[in-house]
């Protein structure tokens, strides 16, 4: 019996992971745009800034956290927006699995196909923005960990506003002030280890952050989109 | 009073603009949060007496309406 | 929302029980009209506390020893942050409430209180930066305090815009209540992350509002203007809740005589 209830609950996150990265694959140019954007606006800051190494590598943390925030509140309100145009979002209200697994699933699949590629770009944006070398592993450890946030965080913002027609620009103002402390410590976490000091525990609040964002995000998703997706 | 005179308690040793500047925008927006409901309230409620006053209008027309009817088809 | 409601039944009050009072608060009509009855003595008590507060600390409390007398924007400034920050645990109770016993003039209160917290949190901000300026030798500094208000601020702004995105009112009451629950819980999370961040960049500068002893003179004049600024509270929170039952209301029978007996008297 348990197992049975474990298989149906694992399929329905599975099932929608699996789904959603098939999606993705088959779409690949949208999936790249927020890596696009990532690299290109990290070309607008030397060319606003400075082009001095000194004063880059002060704020190459700080930027590059920021400009993967705005990569991710892109790519956000996708998350949801095409399941509700061609109705497959009803057919997931109405699975019996418990709501929040299926859209834990969507939102690892988000991470997968936005996050962790951003992630895995930021070495070489620190190579351009001219990062002290001690901040390569916080840097990717930190947007690692902190994406993750921003997207299950933003699946709540997402679900909120996804039956409204110019839903993406009020999601970016909802979900923002959320985001604040994620940002503090990421971009602290860098910041600690460019100065020599020990940088985990920085990371472990965003580990912290992450586990209880897991919790409580999908549940939050899930409510609001009971409440909006039949609006 | 701590201050010895009225224009030393708007001076408030230089202050004074400070001060009371922050209490005049406080006061205002204070103010603004209360009448600015009443005044809303007054207008709901015309709004409301007006839907029903051309209810009873258009009810009125479609009486006279049917009164008038008849009589003019007998003619 | 309805494991939620499943999840709360066991605390719903019976309907027989001296609960009553409860069930009749979720009347709008009982609302509108007790609420009438009361509004003019708590609008007097808050006239009252807040003059007494605002003269005794204005004219009669002694000045800062260090801040001299720009000290005294404490009297408006800090209650008001206090009331923003409560304000917005406020709001979102009445969205939970709202959520969970699908009260309907829970969520009236909650569509009321946004502007009036998201008002108070302008004044927190407005007040603060002047105070900056003979403190710090400027209008703004990014200090925790002040940082927190201003994201504070944005939160409101989200619950208010959502609010207005939505046609359907049952939509727009859920939606923002959940956004409101959702912003309560990271409430404390940005208050700490913001003080550790501030910690971490600027050395002690002096603080606002935090005099290590304060004075019993300078004390009890901030102590009636916090009360004062909760009964204002009050009020506000009546009177926009009133006009929130009329919009919603405006078709039902009590409310269309109360229109005509407006319009007559």
């Amino acid at each position: 019996m348990t197992s049975h209830v474990a298989r149906k609950m694992d399929s329905g996150f599975a099932a929608w992971l699996r789904r959603d990265l098939l999606l993705a694959y088959r779409r690949r140019g949208e999936v790249a745009s927020p890596v696009i954007f990532f690299i290109m606006v990290s070309t607008l800051i030397p060319l606003g800034l400075t082009p001095e190494a000194a004063e880059l590598e002060k704020v190459a943390a700080g930027m590059i956290w920021v400009m993967a925030l705005l990569a991710t509140l892109l790519s956000m309100d996708a998350l949801f927006a095409s399941d509700y145009q061609d109705g497959s979002l009803e057919q997931m209200l109405i699975t019996p699995q418990l709501l929040p697994l299926p859209i834990l699933g969507k939102v690892t699949a988000h991470w997968l196909t936005t996050g962790l590629p951003l992630t895995l770009v930021s070495p070489v944006l620190g190579l351009m923005m001219s990062l002290p070398n001690a901040g390569y592993v916080p840097l990717v450890c930190s947007l690692a960990l902190g994406t993750a946030c921003l997207s299950l965080v933003g699946a709540v913002g997402a679900a909120l506003t996804v039956s409204l027609r110019k839903g993406g620009l009020l999601l970016s103002l909802l979900v923002m002030p959320l985001y604040m402390p994620v940002i503090i410590f990421g971009t602290a976490t860098v910041s600690y280890a460019v100065d020599g000091l020990n940088w985990l525990p920085p990371l472990a609040i965003l580990g912290a952050m992450f586990a209880a964002s897991v919790a409580l995000c999908p549940l939050a998703a899930a409510g609001a989109l009971r409440v909006t997706a039949s609006n | 009073m701590y201050f010895e005179n009225i224009p030393a308690l708007i001076n408030m040793s230089g202050h004074g603009v400070y001060v009371w500047s922050s209490v005049a925008v406080t006061l205002a927006a204070m103010l603004w949060l209360v009448i600015a409901p009443l005044f809303k309230q007054r207008e709901l409620l015309q709004e409301v007496s007006r839907d029903i006053q051309r209810q009873q209008d258009r009810e009125l027309a479609a009486k006279t309406a049917a009164l008038s009817e008849p009589h003019e088809e007998s003619n | 929302m309805s494991w939620l409601s499943r999840l709360f039944s066991k605390w719903l009050p019976k309907e027989s029980s001296n609960w009553q009072w409860f069930y009749r608060l979720g009347s709008p009509r009982w609302f509108y009209q007790r609420s009438g009855q009361w509004l003019p003595w708590v609008s007097l008590a808050a006239l009252l506390v807040l003059a007494t507060g605002l003269v005794w600390g204005l004219a009669f409390a002694p000045e800062d020893a260090r801040q001299g007398n720009s000290f005294r924007i404490i009297y408006i400034h800090v209650p008001a942050a206090f009331l923003a920050q409560s304000g917005y645990f406020i709001m979102a109770i009445a969205g939970a409430i709202g959520l969970i016993w699908k009260m309907k003039i829970s969520y009236m209160v909650m569509k009321a209180a946004a502007p009036i917290g998201a008002a108070l949190t302008f004044i927190a901000l407005f007040t603060g930066a002047v105070w900056g300026k003979p403190t710090w030798g400027a209008y703004w500094v990014w200090d925790a305090r002040i940082t927190s208000m201003l994201i504070l601020l944005f939160l409101y702004a989200g619950v208010m815009a959502l609010q207005y995105a939505y046609h359907s009112v049952d939509a727009a009451s859920k939606a923002s209540a959940i956004l409101a629950l959702v912003g309560t819980v990271n409430i404390p999370i940005i208050n700490k992350s913001v003080d550790w961040w501030y910690t971490l960049h600027q050395p002690a500068t002096i603080k606002l509002t935090s005099a290590p002893s304060m004075h019993m003179d300078m004390f009890m004049p901030l102590l009636v203007m916090i009360v004062g600024f909760y009964l204002f509270y009050a009020v506000a929170l009546i009177l926009h809740t009133r006009n929130e039952i009329l919009r919603r209301e405006r078709k039902t029978s009590w409310v269309r005589e109360l229109a005509t007996a407006k319009a007559g008297s």
